[in-house]
């Protein structure tokens, strides 16, 4: 089965960690994809800051889109990229995402979300 | 022959097997939503047959492979899937050849993995204790419900949601392997012991405890397929399970209810363990 990855982070907290720390994790997360090249069948994207989010919203009342200077969500928490990996089923997936070399960081998250299959599938 | 008795075995039947005939075509199959129907039209079917025509001589046989060609037929309108059907039609016919007895030894191999796929991290607590009771125990959705105190609907929507969930996101229905054991017992222990406590707060509902008690008996079971020690347990209801109880001989039968609360009054201690 087929799931994306979305690693989220708290950005507020990001800030907090010391560079030497953040490139570290940033090293350990090139030999993540390197260990996990079997499985990932796209690296996917990393993506630049909440900050820089621009969103499309549908307009009140049948309105034209509305265009609105942040993203989408309001949490705290922000999605900084995605993968999509290729496994067995959603254990598989998990161990897969529990590895990320990001999580060794406060605030870090891995969303794993099955991608719907349009081959035919149920 | 007309068989007033059918439909008491029939229900006994349902209560004791369906969980396992589940169990067993799920793997088979990999489609939870497909195996659950076709045990309910089997039962359906047994219904109306055992009326008519009289309790066969292996009920259980009977309704695993009337279970099993409600799934072939199923399979069939779905074309795609044909590859199964392959392996499903013989071993039906390999049944009509011979009408064996199901095997009564595997059956807590076969429910295991359910179990640990209904208790998995990734669906909500509340949806594993509903699934596992539904699917496991074979208890009814307005059973749980009752027994939860939510209407109907309500029960049936958390119990939909989980199994579209499993389906979706390929929760698979394995004992996990060594190294995640312990941290999924942990979740299936956990399950366990809610369904044994919701059991006594409700009444009509001490068959949930008995049912606790009996599938902490099947956790048991795996802990010891997987060489972890008895000491990790740490619920009531496995505490309830006295090591002398054989797995298959469900233990809600020979188990006295005072002699369950006396050992739940007296939780674990230090240094004791549920399983010598």
């Amino acid at each position: 089965m087929k799931y994306v990855l979305m690693y989220a982070s708290r950005p507020d907290l990001d800030a907090a960690v010391p560079q030497e720390r953040q490139q570290e994790v940033y090293r350990a997360i090139f030999d993540w994809f390197d260990q996990n090249q079997a499985v990932i069948v796209d690296g996917g994207a990393e993506l630049q800051g909440p900050e820089t989010a621009t969103t499309v919203k549908s307009g009140d009342r049948g309105g034209a889109p509305v265009v609105v200077d942040a993203p989408f969500s309001e949490a705290k928490e922000s999605i900084g990229g995605f993968s999509i990996i290729d496994v067995e089923d959603l254990d598989a997936a998990i161990a897969v995402a529990s590895q990320w070399p990001a999580l060794a960081l406060p605030g870090v998250s891995v969303e794993i979300r099955p991608i719907v299959d349009h081959s035919g599938g149920r | 022959m007309s068989d007033p008795g059918g439909d008491a075995v029939l229900a006994g039947l349902v209560r004791d097997q369906a969980g396992l005939i589940l169990a067993r075509l799920h793997r088979r199959i990999g489609d939870f939503d497909l195996a659950e129907e076709a045990v309910q039209e089997a039962v359906v079917a047994a219904l109306e047959n055992w009326r008519r025509d009289g309790i066969p001589p292996n009920p259980a046989g009977w309704l695993t492979v009337a279970a099993r060609r409600k799934a072939i037929d199923e399979l069939r309108r779905r074309s795609r899937r044909q590859q199964l059907i392959g392996g499903l039609a013989e071993e039906a016919a390999a049944d009509r050849a011979a009408e064996p007895d199901p095997e009564v030894a595997e059956i807590a191999d076969d429910r295991l993995p359910m179990l640990f796929g209904c208790c998995h991290p990734a669906l909500a607590v509340e949806a594993r204790l509903a699934l596992t009771l539904r699917s496991v125990v074979g208890m009814t959705t307005a059973q749980i419900a009752r027994a939860f105190l939510v209407p109907e609907p309500t029960m049936a929507q958390r119990l939909v949601r989980a199994k579209r969930k499993i389906t979706a996101a390929g929760i698979p229905f394995v004992i996990p392997d060594a190294a995640r054991f312990a941290p999924r017992l942990d979740d299936v222990l956990t399950v366990i012991s809610v369904s044994y406590g919701a059991g006594y707060l409700d009444a009509g509902g001490s068959a949930i405890s008995d049912d606790a008690i009996w599938l902490a008996e099947l956790s048991r079971l795996a802990r010891s397929r997987r060489g972890v020690g008895g000491h990790r347990s740490r619920t009531s209801a496995t505490i309830c399970c006295s090591p002398g109880r054989s797995p298959n001989t469900l233990c809600r039968v020979t188990c006295s209810r005072s002699a369950v609360l006396r050992k739940a009054r007296n939780p674990l201690k230090k240094g004791g363990s549920s399983v010598e």
